[in-house]
Parts: structure tokens; sequence; C-alpha cells
């Protein structure tokens, strides 16, 4: 619906390459100037900026659907059909129940053996070469290997599943024809595989995640379609890829620059886990979630209508300096329980046990093998598409000969 | 009707708090904890989508 005659306008969008260039500028002018305020881009939608209206929305999904998919605009990847982000509860909850058990912290904590030995085979032989880059060379290569071994596809086949992911998740607002028809080759390649898995997983079942779902995860006597296991299928290799590669590029960025944060966490590598909080509310991996209203609803002194899409800000909700004191601070020591990096209420991360796991890992094998990288800051690149996440593009990086 | 969290289950999820932040919090370990004893019919049918919710099912409600 159209904004009132009072309502403030912003032309931000989180896709737009201003954002990317200055975004805690950005996220500070939104806080402070546009908490709640109607975009004139991607057709129109309210962007929410502040931690408490942000957390408010989140809490309330019956007013703050999730029915048109999780983004703004729709993920270009079949966003308004994924399952089960694309859900309300209680409909939500029941495909939820079956991927929990495959993602709790206990589970995770049954791989941790797998997944070392992984990142060792990835990380030991940079350290051996003595120059790479953590974007392509690590970052990309860890948690979509991981993701794609638990589905069932083996993690061998990591880098073929991510050449068709890349123009997709760095063009979601792309409205280039040429762009578009590549975009839907790519994802038609994805589709394709996910449901070849499924068929030769319900011929034959292994002991993988596809194996549960190819065979009537609902325990309802019934199949899922193709289109929903297409919808579940593209998620969670999505969410797989991409989200723990920039937390960890962020990460290793960050460490290059404050030397005396890396000393305390060689000191002891128990500090990490609360090192990998701060590092995502800062440089937050997951920009912002999308809602649609179903009810008009006052939000921050605005009139939401019925209908409206709105984006709930996290990147600018945990940097809210009414939560977080110098929210732009990295302090590895500070209280992080409240902050809302994986979302927050019935959708927040699925795989967040998975991802700490593997960022844990991935920084103490680095941080082991190869505690005094060097990183060529000048030749470090920032991504100017961060309407998905604080990605970089490359960070080159070298031991001292 | 009293609220519970079985704390041997319970992964920092937070669904619960989020769904019935009057019902349940954090402690300082990020585990989830009631803070009422009893509860009124609204935050009975909270707790209930926080049981629902909660990706370890460490969400209860005891009847007294």
């Amino acid at each position: 619906m159209p904004p009132g005659p009072k309502t403030r306008i912003t032309d931000f969008s989180h896709h737009d390459v201003s954002f990317a260039r200055d975004p805690f500028n950005t996220i500070n002018r939104l806080l402070e100037e546009e908490p709640v305020a109607w975009s004139t881009k991607h057709d129109g939608f309210w962007v929410v900026n502040r931690f408490d209206d942000v957390t408010a929305a989140f809490r309330d999904y019956k007013t703050f659907s999730s029915q048109k998919g999780a983004a703004i605009p729709v993920l270009n990847l079949g966003g308004e059909y994924h399952i089960p982000v694309a859900m309300d509860p209680p409909e939500h909850a029941k495909y939820r129940k079956v991927l929990n058990p495959w993602f709790t912290a206990e589970a995770i904590a049954q791989r941790e053996p797998e997944i070392r030995e992984f990142i060792r085979g990835v990380i030991k032989p940079l350290a051996d070469k003595g120059e790479w880059d953590f974007v392509p060379d690590v970052a990309n290569v860890v948690p979509g290997s991981i993701i794609l071994g638990i589905i069932g596809f083996g993690a061998e086949r990591r880098a073929e599943f991510l050449e068709r992911m890349e123009l997709a998740m760095s063009n979601q607002a792309a409205t280039d024809p040429e762009t578009l028809a590549q975009i839907q080759r790519d994802k038609q390649w994805i589709d394709d595989e996910i449901l070849a898995l499924m068929r030769a997983r319900r011929e034959k079942p292994e002991n993988d995640l596809m194996s549960v779902l190819a065979n009537d995860p609902l325990g309802t006597g019934e199949e899922l379609s193709d289109k929903q296991m297409l919808g579940m299928g593209m998620l969670l290799v999505l969410a797989g890829f991409h989200t723990t590669s920039a937390a960890f590029a962020a990460m290793m960025v960050h460490l290059a620059k404050h030397p005396d944060q890396r000393d305390w966490l060689i000191e002891d590598f128990s500090r990490i886990p609360a090192a990998i909080e701060e590092i995502i509310r800062v440089y937050s991996p997951a920009t912002a979630e999308a809602r649609y209203i179903t009810q008009d609803v006052e939000l921050g002194g605005e009139t939401l209508g019925a209908g409206d899409m709105v984006l709930l800000n996290i990147a600018a909700a945990n940097k809210d300096p009414r939560k977080f004191e110098n929210p732009l601070e990295v302090d590895f020591k500070r209280d992080n329980r409240r902050a809302i990096s994986f979302g927050w209420g019935v959708h927040r991360c699925l795989g967040q046990h998975l991802a700490k796991a593997m960022l844990r890992i991935e920084i103490e094998t680095v941080l082991e093998f190869m505690p005094n990288y060097i990183v060529d800051l000048d030749r470090v690149k920032v991504s100017d598409a961060m309407g998905i996440g604080f990605v970089h593009d490359a960070v080159p990086a070298r031991l001292e000969k | 009707m009293k609220p519970g969290i079985h704390r041997g289950l319970c992964e920092s999820n937070a669904v619960c708090v989020a769904l019935a932040p009057a019902v349940f919090d954090l402690d300082e370990n990020g585990i989830a904890v009631p803070i009422v004893g009893d509860l009124d019919a609204e935050q009975e049918e909270l707790t209930r989508m926080a049981i629902d919710g909660c990706p370890r099912a460490a969400v209860f409600i005891e009847d007294e």
C-alpha cells in the first residue's frame, strides 16, 4: 500500500552498490533517520531497522508472514517455493521437524571429526604452498562441500554447484534479459540434479538427508511432489554455500587488521566461538529477511498495510546502539546472546550449529597451520552486492617466506 | 500450568524466547529458562507454539 503523507520515504535498497560500498554509514542513517521507512525500490517495500521493531516483527509471524518468500525481490533461485522458509506455522513446523534432527548441535558434534579432517585437507596444503586466497581456496570450498555431503550429492561436486549459483546470488536484483536467461539455465541445472538424486534415493536409499526427504519424510504415506522437493533441496544447497563463506572471509580480514585480537584467540581457542558471534553481528552474513503483511499493523510510528512487503534489516538491528553499546566496535568479549545474526523466531537458522562448527574448526585450523598469515589488504575486494550478506570477493594471503 | 525447559536438550536456539518473551529468557550461558511460575491463557498458547517450534523439543508444560 502506498505510504501515508507523513511517511518517511527512502531510496534505500539492500541490493544497491551504494549500500555495499558504504554499509556502515548507510545502516547508521537508516537507524537514526529512517527507522521504519517506505523504499521506492523493487516495486515499493517497507524497511524496518531498529532492533526492537525487527524482533517484534519476527516474533509476530501471523502479521509478518513468510508466504511470499524471505527475500525482496523474491530470491531468483525459486525463493517463493523454498521450504520451510516460505511457510508459516503450523505448516512450517511439519517440514522443519524433518530437517531439525540433522542440524542440532548434537548431530553436528558427531560429524565434527570428519569436518575437521576435511578442513585440514583444505588448509594444510595452502600453508605448505605459502600463498592463497581465503575466498576461493577456503571460504568457498568448505561449507559447500560439507552440505553437499550431508544431503548426499558428495562433497566432490562442490565446484559444479558453486558455478551455477554465483551469477544468481550476486545478481538478485538483475533485470537484464541475458543475465536472467543464464540464471534460469543455472537454476534448471540445479533443479535437475536435485530431482535426479531424489529418484536415485527412492530407488535405493542411503544414509543421507536426501534418502529421508525422498521417502515419505512427513510420515503421511505420501512422497513429496517434485515442486516440494525442489523447494527444500534448493534452500538447503543455497543456505549451505554462502553465509558461512562470508563469515569466514570477514573473520580472516578482521584478524589480519587486528593482530592483538588474533593473538588473543591463539592464546586460547575456547575464545573462538564468542569471536564468531561478534564477527557475524558486525559483518552480517545474512543482511535481511522479507515478510508479507497480512493485516494493517503499527510499527515505529508508521502503519504498514495488509499486502505490503517488508524488509527486516538484520544487519541494521544488530548494530542498533539502543541494544549494542559502541555497535561498530568488534569486541570478542561482548554478550551476543540477543544478537539476531541467525534471524529470530520460528525461522531462526536451521544450519546455525553446523555453520558455527565449520567456522570454529576453520579458524582453529588456520591459527594452527598458518597463525602468522599475512593478508594483502590492498588487494582485498569487498563485493558490490551485499543484498544477501557481507561478502568478500577476494582475500589474498601468504606466509612470510 | 507451569512452563519448563529440559536443560539437557536446550541448544540456545531461543525460539521460545522469541515467541513467548514473557515466559522464557536466556540465562548467562544462553540456555532458555522459564521466568514465570504459572501460565495465563495467552501465555499458555504462546508456550504451546514454542513447544511446536523448538528444534530440540526441549519446551514443555507441566500440569500441577
